[in-house]
């Protein structure tokens, strides 16, 4: 974690109360924490005036209707102009307690402003008691790439309690490209994060691939086939590792193993690879398609 | 004499008595001719006592019959019966298949003789010299006619020396010096001439029974839950019975096995030897008692202290005091003796078959009393019983979690916080394990740092038992707990139920300070509708806010009760922390939308209004809710939910558990019902049919409201945690008339319930209490019976 993003940060504290006006009265109350923390303490009339331009202002004003579908949308309007003044609005509507859809937008708006304010409150709501709040978290946070504190941020939710937001956060993983994060996603996989397959097969190196085949008669094979898969369409994995991916799958040589095969050579994703797609095609030539035993009549 | 004569005149001659101080006195109606007997029977030496050997039936087929001596040498054996139970009276071994006798030469082996029973079922015996006396009864206990008979037989060929037939409960006879003391009808003892079969005297205590009696090698005591000495009742006066050291024991076992019952020959069972000290008082040797429970035994001094706990490998099928320890026999065929001083252990024999019954007399040597001792620790011994696996002996382990929890040593709360986490520990003995946590007052420390686990899907880790865990941090008022709590507070794994458990800590615990947590949090949640099903979390919390805050918090927390977008359930719960308060200066904006209320009409409708309405409904009520609860036994509570509209009519019905069923018998209910108009918006009404007990009643603990919900009432009456409550009301059905409410108390659920075994849910009946007091217990039948059987009591 990097020192701009903990929480607590005076920097980091300085930088979003310069966005609020009722920054006074907040820093009275502060307690070391986060000024997001300190921000909601305050009235909820004060924001009015951290907001700036009366568009803004008349947007959180929508934003705050009963009416889900004028909240969103005004929502979305205020997170398209990404100014200071914007962000402590969705701030300050957030910190206000809505109605979970409407905490859900605005969790999602939040990340696409990519800002440190942003991020700040979106390390709160991944603390949120709702899951699937929590899930939009991860999903906001997925804006943020190239930032290993953030990577590691998402990893956490791989701890959750709730299974929703561990698959949200192995996909997040996989989405921002977190090479960082492959051991705990082995860890997830293996704890039972099935979701974990498909990130590793996304980000794993070759030097992961025995860590993965590891898992080959522990795991469902199904979930395996999602990590193979991933691991089989990208471009940066080297001949040699998916040409040891198909030999160690032709050993299983199951009907399951053959119809995969013939599904990653139908979608055309190997077409630059010749060694690989002839592995593929002499592989799922060999697995019978019936069963080596038949039961005895 | 006169009685107060001979209180005074017994308390000069009668020396007799243990030594423990404090005892109670009993009276003992003696005659001449019983102190004729007690003198001959108290001089008379004991006889030798018999070698020590071992008798066991082995499991399986076919059955063995094996006699080991106190090394562990087999010295014969012999096929039986796999049914067989066996008895031991001095030389003989008598072995019962069915109603017939066997009896052998316990020594030897060798066959003596047979006898049948002719239906009845041996209950014990005893042998002096050439006469083995046999008493066996009718099968069943609870006989209502009891047949007894009581023969001498000539130990070697079975010859019937006299018998007699008795319409009477009589037990397991002590024969000493000729005379047959034999306990009878639980009055009194009989003293009968074992050459003759005649009557030659009888003790009958006035003021208690005698339930056993039992021969030691110089004392013969008798007595039912405390321990009388025979020796006393040779004179006139007054004598002194010594306590059961088990009363505080676990399944409070009795002090002695009943005489009038066939001993059993495993699971729960006591122990002890009696001695004479160097005053001739009679007293426990070693001053130790055993208590046997299957594998565990627990060692008591005289006034019933716990000594020492042993946890042994398998279940203690036979046991025997002997003066310095205990000898114990397992199922699997080992020997062990332990220390009486210490617990120190010491395997003796192997007989290396499983056994399935067995018998242990003679004399059994103890192992030297000087060795180092093997045997653990009071406080080592209690915790490996406590995380001991075996969950047939919840009992036990419970009552190994009190003792251990006597220690105020702090680590003490650090090891019953583990045994309660432990995975395998089963519920009932968690119950025992919370108690005992949330009663201590040290090692609060533990406790903070149990705390500082989160829930990690990962690495496995799982938070403390927050519901174990604050209350015992309250109760110890550690405040230092509180940034852990916050932190709990925060953690989205925190249950609901312990976010209010939390919430309701903190507010004892903290102070204002905490209000720039507590009110985020508030407001927060105040509109989602994950809490929505679960109002009592934030009303929780607005409590918390609201005694941390002071007045000040009034107006904040009413502002988020009427802020629009408040969801109007969550909006309620705040409502309900403030309760009849009201903001002295209401914000603009909550005020607003508010029309001037009209001076008729009240402005919001209270609880005692709700459940007045749903008085007229009770009888449906109760129906629906018994429904439920034959498809979900454990349900706790029945909460209805619904919006009032101003003119009085409902809408927005929803129910938690939210079952189909339950949903279609309850909404015509709630349709049907019509509340008073009120002054105000629409207002969220909940009602609460309170199943089992809680720790704080949902109800107001008496006036119109408590009365309006009367099985609430019986549900705070409970008398234990789990157990329902109509289970309860039939169980107490005599004590439950309540004192402080009225008529509507009158109406009773008398149709025992679902669960209750061969009972099959039905909707119980409501008819009319009684408040008559508990009847008398049934006079016990007297037997009609001739007037000078000796059986019968005495005429005074």
């Amino acid at each position: 974690m990097s020192d701009n993003t903990r929480p607590g940060n005076r920097h980091n504290i300085g930088r979003v109360c310069a966005y609020a006006a009722p920054v006074s009265r907040a820093i009275h109350c502060l307690r070391g924490g986060l000024c997001w923390v300190l921000l909601v303490t305050a009235p909820m009339s004060a924001f009015g005036q951290a907001v700036g331009s009366p568009r803004l202002q008349k947007l959180m004003s929508a934003a705050r209707s009963n009416d889900l579908a004028v909240a969103t949308t005004a929502i979305d309007d205020i997170a398209k102009t990404p100014t200071a003044g914007s962000v402590v609005g969705l701030i300050t509507l957030l910190s206000e307690g809505r109605a979970d859809a409407v905490t859900e937008r605005l969790v999602l708006a939040l990340g696409t402003t990519r800002s440190d304010a942003a991020l700040n409150a979106l390390r709160e709501t991944q603390r949120h008691r709702v899951a699937s709040i929590r899930v939009a978290t991860l999903s906001a946070l997925t804006h943020f790439i190239s930032r290993p504190d953030v990577e590691a941020l998402v990893a956490q939710g791989l701890r959750d309690h709730d299974a929703t937001v561990r698959a949200a956060a192995a996909r997040a993983l996989a989405t921002m490209q977190a090479r960082g994060q492959v051991d705990v996603l082995l860890l997830a996989f293996d704890r039972g994060v099935p979701e974990a397959a498909d990130a590793i097969g996304t980000l794993a190196s070759d030097a992961q691939l025995p860590a993965f085949n590891a898992f080959l008669t522990r795991k469902p094979l199904a979930h395996m086939l999602n990590g193979y898969r991933a691991w089989l369409v990208r471009d940066d994995v080297s001949e040699t590792t998916k040409l040891s991916i198909v030999a160690t799958l032709e050993e299983i040589a199951s009907i399951a193993i053959k119809r995969f095969l013939q599904s990653v050579l139908d979608s055309g994703a190997l077409a630059n690879e010749a060694n690989v797609q002839r592995a593929v095609a002499t592989s799922i030539g060999r697995i019978r398609e019936t069963p080596q035993t038949e039961p005895a009549p | 004499m006169t009685r107060a004569w001979a209180l005074m005149f017994g308390a000069w001659i009668c020396a007799c008595g243990g030594a423990s101080a404090g005892l109670d006195l009993h009276f003992v109606a003696s005659s001449q001719a019983w102190s004729v007997v007690v003198a001959k029977v108290e001089s008379s030496p004991a006889a030798v006592e018999r070698e020590g050997m071992a008798w066991s039936i082995t499991a399986g087929t076919p059955a063995l019959l094996l006699a080991h001596d106190t090394a562990g040498a087999e010295r014969w054996r012999a096929e039986i019966a796999a049914d067989a139970t066996l008895l031991v009276a001095g030389t003989s071994l008598i072995t019962v298949e069915r109603d017939t006798i066997s009896v052998r030469d316990a020594n030897t082996g060798r066959a003596r003789f047979q006898r049948s029973l002719a239906g009845l079922s041996l209950l014990g015996a005893a042998e002096e010299h050439d006469t083995l006396v046999v008493v066996a009864v009718t099968p069943s206990i609870t006989a209502v006619d009891p047949q007894s008979v009581v023969m001498a037989l000539h130990r070697e060929h079975g010859e019937v020396q006299w018998e007699r037939h008795l319409t009477a409960a009589i037990g397991a006879p002590v024969i000493r010096a000729n005379t047959v003391l034999l306990p009878w009808n639980r009055q009194g003892l009989t003293a009968i001439d074992a050459d003759t079969g005649r009557e030659l005297a009888r003790l009958e205590p006035e003021r208690t029974s005698i339930d056993w009696i039992r021969e030691d090698p110089s004392v013969i005591s008798y007595g039912t839950d405390r321990l009388s000495d025979l020796a006393c009742t040779q004179n006139t006066g007054v004598c002194t019975s010594q306590p059961s050291p088990f009363v505080q024991a676990p399944s409070h076992p009795a002090l002695h096995p009943s005489a009038y019952r066939a001993p059993s020959s495993a699971g729960i069972s006591t122990q002890l030897q009696m001695a004479r000290n160097a005053e001739g008082h009679a007293q426990l040797a070693q001053d130790r008692a055993y208590l046997i429970f299957y594998r565990y035994v627990f060692a008591y001094r005289a006034d019933g202290t716990l000594v020492w706990v042993r946890l042994l490998d398998h279940d203690v099928l036979r046991t025997r005091a002997t003066q310095g320890g205990l000898v114990l026999l397992d199922t699997q065929g080992q020997v062990t003796w332990l220390r009486a001083l210490d617990g120190h252990r010491v395997s003796i024999a192997n007989i290396a078959h499983p056994i399935r019954s067995a018998q242990l007399a003679g004399a059994w040597p103890d192992a030297p009393s000087d060795t180092p001792s093997n045997a653990p620790s009071l406080h080592e011994g209690l915790r490996a019983i406590i995380v001991d696996h075996d969950n047939r002996l919840v009992v036990a382990r419970g009552y190994a979690v009190e003792q251990l929890a006597r220690d105020p040593d702090p680590v003490i709360t650090k090891e019953l916080l583990a045994a309660y986490e432990e995975r395998a520990t089963p519920s009932g003995l968690r119950q025992v394990i919370a108690r005992a946590l949330i009663d201590r007052r040290t090692g609060s420390e533990h406790l903070i740092d149990a705390l500082a686990r989160h829930h990690d899907f990962l690495t496995g880790v799982f938070p403390p038992p927050l519901p174990v865990v604050v209350p015992a941090l309250l109760a110890m008022q550690e405040r230092r707990a509180v940034p852990a709590l916050l932190d709990h507070l925060h953690d989205p794994a925190t249950a609901s139920e312990d976010v209010a458990r939390i919430a309701d800590g903190l507010s004892q615990l903290g102070d204002a300070a905490l209000l720039s947590e507590l009110l985020p949090w508030l407001r927060r949640y105040r509109a989602s509708q994950a809490f929505a099903g679960d109002p009592a979390t934030i009303t929780a919390l607005a409590n918390a806010v609201r005694a941390l805050g002071g007045e000040e918090s009034v107006v904040t927390l009413s502002a988020l009760a009427d802020a629009n977008d408040t969801h109007p359930i969550l909006a309620a719960a705040i409502r309900d922390a403030l309760g009849n308060e009201t903001p002295a200066e209401t914000p603009v904006e909550a005020t607003s939308a508010v029309e001037a209320p009209s001076p008729l009409l009240a402005k919001k409708l209270t609880q005692h209004d709700i459940n007045a309405a749903f008085v007229p409904h009770i009888e449906k009520l109760r129906l629906c809710t018994f429904n439920a609860l034959a498809d979900a036994p454990l349900l706790t509570q029945v909460r209805i939910a619904f919006v009032v509209r101003p003119d009085g009519s409902t809408y927005g019905f929803a129910i938690a558990p939210a079952t189909t069923a339950l949903a279609k018998c309850l909404k015509p209910i709630v349709d049907a019902i019509r509340l008073p108009a009120f002054d105000a918006r629409p207002q969220l009404a909940t009602y609460v049919v309170q199943l089992r007990k809680t720790a704080e009643p949902t109800v107001a603990a008496a006036g119109a409201e408590a009365v309006a919900e009367w099985w609430s009432w019986y549900a705070r009456g409970i008398p234990s945690d789990g157990v329902a409550w109509w289970s309860a009301y039939v169980e107490k059905e005599h004590d439950w008339v309540p004192a402080s409410v009225g008529a509507e108390a009158d109406t009773r659920v008398t149709t025992p319930s679902p669960g209750r075994p061969g009972g099959t849910p039905a909707a119980p009946a409501v008819e009319p209490a009684t408040s008559s007091p508990p009847s008398a217990p049934p006079a016990t039948p007297q037997s009609p019976a001739t007037p000078d059987a000796w059986w019968l009591p005495a005429q005074p």
